[in-house]
């Protein structure tokens, strides 16, 4: 990293809120390592918060069931601007293996605006990881005012699609 | 005038210095987790972050009360830090600056009516009645020890040899009431970040919380400065000398009174934390005044 942008990047600290959209737990357990010794994302500043209005960048897991959509929306109308919403798995991303159960209102990008999709199920961390990293970037894009046209994909093992 | 622009300078630099120290912490706390952990600019980053976001507060906000809170937070944190480092003041009014700080934090808490907000409010005001009593008892000891009230003369080496180790009193009972007093892990129960969600800031944002996060970082580095400055300052150091030997001695303190004890131990619970610091450091602050004040009888 340059000097500038270990002093002056604002980029450089992410913070993130996750919400379960009534995932199944296992994305829940692929994001949790991101914090070990083995992937350790607090060295690119990335920090868990406890609430949305800390937060800069929202996981949402799951697909969005009609019990969570409710909270689901409130909690993202909570998030302060600039924001990055990130899809986490093939349920937050098409819904999944629960697609067209009468239970479901989502997936999520037919309710709110989605800047990332990591796919796999559930997505390594890797893959994760990489997302969080892109993030950066659309935050840096939105900070100036710019929106990206297409949703970036990324796939499960880590490699950015759709650029 | 010279004076004048000595202390712009030490109130621009000090909280930047401030937020160093948070960085080193967090740092130093990743190493021993073995991890690489943050660049230790990173807190500096997060606040200009901070500043950069757009203010999204509940509309049953009490504004009133969240623009005290934060000026009350950010004075009682400033003022003592640039007191502390310039060696100029009273070391009871210092005292009750950083009471003054933890009411801020209160207050902000209350203009929110969120439950996990009142929730750290009301552990965060349980936390404050068990351990500023023992931070009071030590700040007392100090003064009746050392016979004098000024931050100048108030200091380990004013005072003939033999007195020394009743300084120790307050010394442990300084280290006792750091942790808690700054808010890390094993009595950072007001704040839990992973239970209710940093408490009385869980409904601020933006530039609000970047106020809350550099009071709390400033907080640390005067108390580690203050710490540094009545029990473990030499009198020949003075000059350049001062402000290079302060400086890696209060990271020497943040090692071992904030990184070692957050990393040794998990957060305990709100009645543990009263019960302990209802006991240990108030009897020995009860004790230690007792011994100092028969002392003072028999002309010593
Ligand atoms: S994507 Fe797979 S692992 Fe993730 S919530 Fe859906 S079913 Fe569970």
């Amino acid at each position: 990293m340059s000097l500038w942008s270990l002093l002056f990047d604002p980029d450089n600290s992410i913070w993130v809120y996750r919400i379960n959209a009534g995932s199944c737990n296992g994305c829940e357990i692929e994001t949790t390592p991101l914090f070990t010794p083995r992937y350790d994302a607090e060295r690119f500043g990335i920090k868990w918060v406890g609430t949305p209005r800390h937060a800069d960048v929202v996981l949402v897991t799951g697909p969005v069931t009609a019990v969570a959509k409710e909270s689901v929306m409130e909690v993202l109308s909570q998030v302060p601007d600039p924001h990055v919403v990130i899809a986490i798995g093939s349920c937050a991303v098409s819904g999944g293996v629960f697609r067209g159960s009468y239970a479901l209102e989502g997936p999520l990008d037919n309710l709110y605006p989605v800047d990332l999709y990591v796919l796999g199920c559930p997505p390594k961390p890797e893959g994760i990881l990489t997302a969080l990293l892109e993030a950066k970037k659309i935050l840096k894009a939105k900070r100036k005012g710019q929106h990206q046209e297409k949703p970036l994909v990324v796939d499960p093992a880590g490699m950015v699609m759709g650029r | 005038m010279n004076i004048y622009i000595t202390y712009i300078l030490l109130g621009v630099l000090l909280p930047l210095i401030a937020l160093l120290y948070d960085g080193i912490e967090r740092k130093m706390t990743a190493r021993i987790q073995g991890r690489v952990g943050p660049p230790i600019t990173q807190s500096w980053l997060d606040f200009i972050k901070l500043l950069t976001k757009k203010v999204k507060l509940p509309e049953d906000t009490n504004m009133l009360m969240l623009f005290t809170g934060l000026v009350l937070m950010f004075a009682g944190a400033f003022i003592p830090l640039i007191m502390v480092f310039m060696r100029k003041g009273d070391l009871i009014l210092l005292m009750y600056l950083m009471v003054g700080g933890t009411l801020g934090i209160l207050l902000t808490g209350l203009a929110f009516r969120s439950p996990y907000s009142r929730v750290g409010v009301s552990r965060e005001m349980q936390m404050a009645f068990a351990y500023e009593i023992s931070f009071i008892f030590a700040i007392v000891i100090t003064i009746m020890v050392t016979g004098c009230r000024t931050l100048e003369s108030c200091n380990v080496s004013s005072i003939p040899l033999v007195k020394w180790p009743l300084l120790l009193i307050p010394f442990i009972l300084f280290l006792f009431v750091a942790p808690a007093k700054v808010g890390v892990v094993p009595v950072d129960i007001g704040e839990a970040e992973s239970e209710i969600a940093e408490g009385p800031f869980v409904e601020i944002g933006g530039r609000y919380l970047a106020i809350a996060k550099l009071s709390k970082s400033m907080k640390m580095l005067a108390l580690m400065q203050l710490i540094t400055l009545l029990y473990l300052l030499p009198a020949d150091v003075t000059g350049i000398w001062y402000w290079i030997y302060s400086f890696v001695i209060d990271g020497v303190l943040v090692f071992f009174t904030i990184s070692v004890v957050r990393n040794a131990a998990s957060r305990i619970k709100i009645d543990q934390a009263v019960k302990f610091y209802a006991t240990v450091p108030l009897t020995i602050g009860i004790i230690g005044l007792v011994i100092v004040y028969l002392m003072r009888g028999w002309g010593m």
